[in-house]
């Protein structure tokens, strides 16, 4: 009798369950990502929580004081926020250049730019579109590929299929750190919080950690994965470029805290001097010393698909940006683009 | 725990900023005072191993610093005057990078001490927010934060309480306070309240030589207050037609 009251009672649960889900699993096998391999490396080499994309047209970025949606113009170079309509305050979903603060990033996916929130909207001058169905979390660690979208839920990662909401795959115990994470080649790519570097494959199911301690960055450039790894013992703080195919590593540069890839060349700053420098990406350091471009500087540098150029910020500055000439590796002090404060709340 | 300084001079081509200075520090809070163009921060930098003397030495605990380099460096927690965070990074992995680079301790570890932080420095709520976000006093605070992650034996703080409001202050020396018995703490400064709250030791700076090593105790038997003793010894800084009470 009481097995009777159990089953009963566990019948109805599942009923009200499932009846509150709106999610369905959707059949793995079923699901090509095949297509997703052919999108171009650089497409995909972000660094994150990125803020900068751009659409070919135009780069879109979220400006840091105010969380708003702007976009530069680099033949005039002028920023502008990305809304024309004279009378808006900018401070309602309503508006286009209107980004929820501290939880949105921008990222770019076969030539369009989408903010990703707890919503997604795909953006473009001046418009903002709603897409997908929305609750995708507060969490900066959000990786948008071929129509899908990961996204931390508690201690887990999420697959949705962004047009039908459906899960196609959870990975448990995996909270992500924000400062690398991407999809490449039917996996994603996340460093924990604990600065494990795990390897996600969507199809299996499966987490594979890949470097088990200590990775602060990563990226994927060309065929490589590139990642920071802090070593405690020595103090070191290595690039490191990972091969996927063959599982082998090698050191890039010794003494990294941050960095950028373009066109083959390496831009990085050191620790603790915050010292910039650029050396050729393939070439040991032994036989190509870097050059140090700048001493002292925080940079941060953006590179983009239809851009030569990188742009660069200087860390303490919030409002101004500059191009950096990838060909004589100088910065253009002299036209700086900046965001014009009183845009800005 | 000692750091002496002996001999220390630093010259800027012609400019000598800092002229064959010698202190002994021990645990506790040192108020650096001086106007500008002193040598504080020249001090400070060479301290935090930043900068390389013209002659001299500095030794922790009878080592020379810039032999003992890289290990040294995770001895030290330096608030410089500006100081950039990278935007991108939100202010716990912030705090959890530089954690990583400066201690031993493993990633648990450093991640609790980064809470605790940001929770001491009233940032918790900001913690996962992107550091380009944070406000002029958050970032402050952010600095302060990752000064003090590592557990660092020798603290140099270059005006720390700038962008601070006034509870903030209060409790950012009391922190201080709490540390000092555990710690050397070099703390630059033009507030002359500042020190007066903090500072066990006051050492005064002009034209790069020290012009007063003291304990603030012997120090104050020199002269009624702090501000007769600041007078004392800055009173040609002090731009004509001002009170002494314009001394901040």
């Amino acid at each position: 009798m009481q097995y009777k009251k159990f089953f009963a009672l566990t019948a109805i649960v599942m009923i009200v369950l499932n009846g509150c889900s709106s999610q369905k699993t959707e059949n793995l096998s079923e699901i090509s990502f095949d297509g997703l391999d052919s999108i171009e490396r650089e497409e995909i080499n972000y660094m994150l929580p990125t803020r900068f994309a751009s659409d070919g047209k135009d780069i879109f970025f979220i400006d840091s004081p105010t969380g708003m949606v702007y976009r530069f113009d680099l033949s005039t170079k002028e920023a502008t926020i990305n809304c024309n309509n004279p009378v808006c305050s900018h401070d309602s979903d309503s508006c286009t250049a209107y980004a929820e603060r501290d939880i949105s990033g921008i990222r770019r996916e076969n030539d369009e730019v989408y903010l990703l929130g707890n919503q997604i909207y795909k953006i473009s001058r001046n418009q903002k579109e709603e897409i997908g169905k929305g609750h995708y979390g507060t969490s900066n660690s959000k990786i948008m590929f071929g129509g899908y979208i990961a996204y931390p839920e508690e201690e887990s990662i999420i697959v949705e299929n962004i047009e039908s909401g459906n899960i196609v795959q959870r990975f448990e115990d995996v909270v992500p750190y924000t400062q690398g994470n991407f999809y490449y080649k039917g996996a994603l790519w996340y460093i924990t919080e604990d600065l494990e570097l795990v390897r996600l494959d969507i199809k299996a199911g499966e987490k594979r950690v890949v470097e088990e301690i200590g990775v602060t960055r990563a990226s994927v450039y060309e065929d490589f994965i590139y990642y920071i790894q802090v070593d405690q013992q020595t103090g070191d703080n290595q690039l490191i470029r990972y091969s996927e195919g063959e599982d082998s590593k090698t050191v890039v540069e010794d003494n990294v805290f941050y960095y950028n890839i373009k066109g083959d060349t390496l831009y990085y700053t050191t620790w603790p001097d915050r010292d910039f420098y650029y050396r050729p990406l393939y070439e040991s350091s032994g036989e190509n010393e870097a050059v140090q471009l700048f001493k002292g500087l925080d940079l941060l540098i953006w590179s983009f698909p239809e851009y030569d150029d990188l742009l660069v910020n200087l860390s303490e500055d919030y409002y101004t940006y500059y191009i950096l000439d990838t060909e004589t590796n100088t910065i253009d002090y002299d036209h700086p683009l900046k965001v014009e404060q009183e845009l800005t709340q | 725990m000692k750091l002496k300084i002996v001999g220390i001079t630093k010259k800027y081509h012609n400019l000598t900023a800092l002229d064959h200075i010698d202190l002994e520090l021990h645990n506790g809070i040192y108020g650096l005072i001086g106007p500008n163009g002193a040598g504080k921060s020249t001090l400070m930098r060479l301290l935090a191993g930043e900068l390389r003397p013209t002659s001299g030495n500095i030794f922790w605990n009878g080592k020379d610093i810039f032999k003992l380099d890289e290990k040294y460096k995770r001895y030290i927690g330096y608030l410089p005057q500006t100081f950039g965070f990278y935007k991108e990074f939100t202010g716990y992995e912030m705090l959890c990078y530089i954690g990583l680079l400066k201690s031993k301790d493993n990633i648990k570890k450093i991640r609790a001490q980064a809470k605790q932080l940001l929770n001491m420095l009233e940032l918790s709520d900001k913690a996962d927010a992107m550091t380009g976000k944070y406000s002029g006093g958050m970032k402050q605070r952010l600095g302060i934060a990752q000064a003090l992650i590592g557990n660092p034996r020798i603290l140099i703080m270059d005006e720390p309480t700038a962008g601070l409001d006034p509870m903030q202050r209060i409790y950012f020396k009391n922190l201080l306070k709490k540390y000092s018995s555990q710690k050397i703490i070099i703390v630059s400064t033009h507030i002359m309240s500042d020190v007066q709250e903090l500072a066990d030791h006051l050492i005064f700076l002009k034209k790069g030589r020290v012009v007063l090593d003291k304990s603030r105790d012997a120090a104050l038997e020199e002269s009624a207050d702090y501000e007769n003793l600041y007078m004392r010894y800055y009173a040609e800084n002090i731009p004509s037609g001002e009170t002494k009470h314009g001394i901040k």
